[in-house]
């Protein structure tokens, strides 16, 4: 394909995502909660994969396999960030950068399915790099309009059910917890070294939470100690509550790249100089 | 015990270990040059152990103590280098690069005591702050070698960045998913976009970007020696540039200077 072609194709796609930003304000991430994601996710992929199967010369997969579309869209992707890093406003929900990581998850899944069906030296860091890329940042994308995460003011007073989200909305997540007991422990010098926290959920189950160890309550519910009084002996805390259906699949894209990245030092830059490239 | 105290009799034996080896490399005398480095490593490796004890807790917490494992780490990637690839060049740059580090904790004494605050006392703590000190020392060396290419104008030295960069991605890469690991134990969430992670993001890309450049576009050479600047540069952003930032008073990586 011509590299003018290229170019232009995703200069009308980013116009448009900015013409939405423009027009719709940020995007509209809770109406893809499951299951319109999972669905979306599904017929996303097959598509992709039949497009690629059948029409493997078609001007989509060959706009989304060409090598000008990776500098493209990994150098748009460092400059959404930098524009992030830089700025105090949050971009990750607006079009842009919505449109920005679908196309590098299009893109990711062609270079998978192009490198899967080449017999290739080093194919195993090839398919867990990208395939753990692909997989970490679809499940945080996909993922988010199922993500959730409260705070949850806990006493001994009385069990709690409300918990509280970043907007201040009231949710019910679905139980109740009530504090047992806090307690803090100290340096000499006053500064907190650890807290501990044991509540129960549901008048049932005991839970114990601590800095760095959360309480897994569910599949997807996972608790977590947000704050306490530092003078300890208190009857108060607040507990995070984290909801995320759609962590295995960030976990295993983190596991998978972390193999890659070990095969990366492993076997390191000669692995592609003597092939003279990947593709 | 070995203390902050002490720092500038370690500093100064090791910074007088690494010149000399420099001087050494330079002379063409590589059996000196890396015996005179490595004892200059295991003098400022001696401190870093001490101080390790004397805290009762890792020296990672504060830039100043990060600062002591990049610039023991910048001499040992140097010297890795320098035994592989025999650059002369590259041990005194590294020694400069420590002594300047060295220099700045020394003028810049910040507070250092012994505690440890709930978050970081974590089994992720050691690994994340080692393995993306080392991976900063060897993009370091990296820089260097992209500087050298382009005072010289010639492509001859990327393929040691090449070597190096590889390494530096992987280790880097291991370091962002073991703080992703550890921010989902401590914050219940892999990602939350906080300054620190997105210019990490940042810094990675350039990298990828680095990487793919020399595998599809391997002649231009002046687009990788750029690329492996700024990815120096941003990789600088990320480890102590963010905390200058405005978005940084409400950075969760925020642990004390």
């Amino acid at each position: 394909m011509a590299m003018r072609k290229t170019y232009a194709a995703w200069i009308i796609y980013f116009a448009a995502a900015a013409a939405c930003q423009l027009a719709l304000g940020d995007f509209p991430a809770r109406i893809f909660a499951f299951p319109v994601n999972a669905a979306i996710l599904l017929l996303w992929i097959t598509a992709l994969s039949i497009f690629f199967n059948e029409k493997p010369r078609s001007f989509l997969i060959t706009l989304l396999s060409s090598r000008q579309t990776t500098f493209i869209l990994l150098g748009i992707f460092t400059a959404s960030c930098v524009f992030q890093g830089l700025s105090p406003e949050s971009i990750t929900g607006t079009w842009w950068f919505c449109a920005t990581v679908l196309a590098l998850l299009s893109h990711l899944f062609i270079v998978i399915l192009k490198g899967a069906g080449r017999i290739r030296r080093f194919k195993a860091r090839f398919m867990l790099n990208h395939a753990g890329i692909f997989l970490a940042i679809a499940g945080g994308f996909f993922g988010s309009p199922d993500t959730y995460d409260w705070r949850m003011p806990v006493s001994k007073e009385a069990a709690s059910r409300e918990a509280i989200d970043k907007h201040g909305n009231i949710s019910y997540p679905g139980y109740e917890l009530r504090l047992e007991s806090l307690s803090t422990d100290f340096y000499d010098n006053g500064v907190p070294k650890n807290y501990e926290a044991r509540l129960t959920v549901n008048s049932e189950k005991e839970a114990v939470l601590k800095v760095n160890h959360p309480y897994r309550l569910s599949w997807m519910d996972d608790l977590y100690l947000s704050a306490t009084d530092n003078a300890g002996g208190s009857d108060y805390c607040v507990v995070q509550i984290t909801r995320q259906p759609w962590k295995y699949m960030q976990f295993a894209g983190i596991l998978m790249l972390l193999a890659g990245s070990m095969l990366l030092f492993l076997q390191g830059a000669a692995a592609t100089r003597k092939k003279g490239g990947w593709r | 015990m070995i203390g902050w105290d002490n720092f500038i009799i370690f500093a100064a034996v090791s910074v007088i270990l690494w010149i000399t080896g420099a001087i050494c490399a330079w002379k063409g005398k590589k059996p000196s040059a890396i015996a005179f480095t490595a004892c200059g490593i295991a003098v400022f490796a001696i401190f870093i152990a001490g101080l390790w004890i004397s805290l009762q807790r890792p020296p990672m917490r504060t830039l100043g103590e990060t600062r002591l494992w990049y610039a023991v780490f910048m001499v040992v990637a140097a010297l890795a280098t320098y035994a592989r690839w025999e650059y002369k060049w590259i041990l005194f740059f590294s020694a400069i690069m420590g002594t300047v580090f060295s220099a700045i904790n020394i003028f810049m004494p910040q507070i250092h005591d012994q505690t440890l605050m709930p978050a970081l006392q974590s089994g992720w703590f050691i690994p994340h702050v080692t393995v993306y000190m080392f991976s900063y020392s060897l993009m370091g060396c990296a820089f260097i070698i992209a500087i050298a290419g382009c005072i010289q104008n010639t492509g001859k030295y990327l393929e040691t960045a090449d070597s190096l960069v590889y390494a530096g991605t992987a280790f880097l890469t291991f370091g962002m998913l073991s703080g992703a690991l550890w921010a989902k134990q401590a914050w219940g969430i892999y990602w939350s976009w906080d300054p620190k992670e997105t210019w990490a993001a940042i810094t990675w890309g350039i990298y990828l970007l680095y990487m793919h450049a020399r595998i599809y576009e391997r002649n231009r050479h002046a687009v990788a020696s750029i690329l492996l600047i700024l990815g120096f540069i941003c990789l600088q952003m990320c480890w102590w540039g963010v905390n200058l930032l405005p978005a940084a008073q409400e950075s969760m990586h925020v642990y004390g200077q």
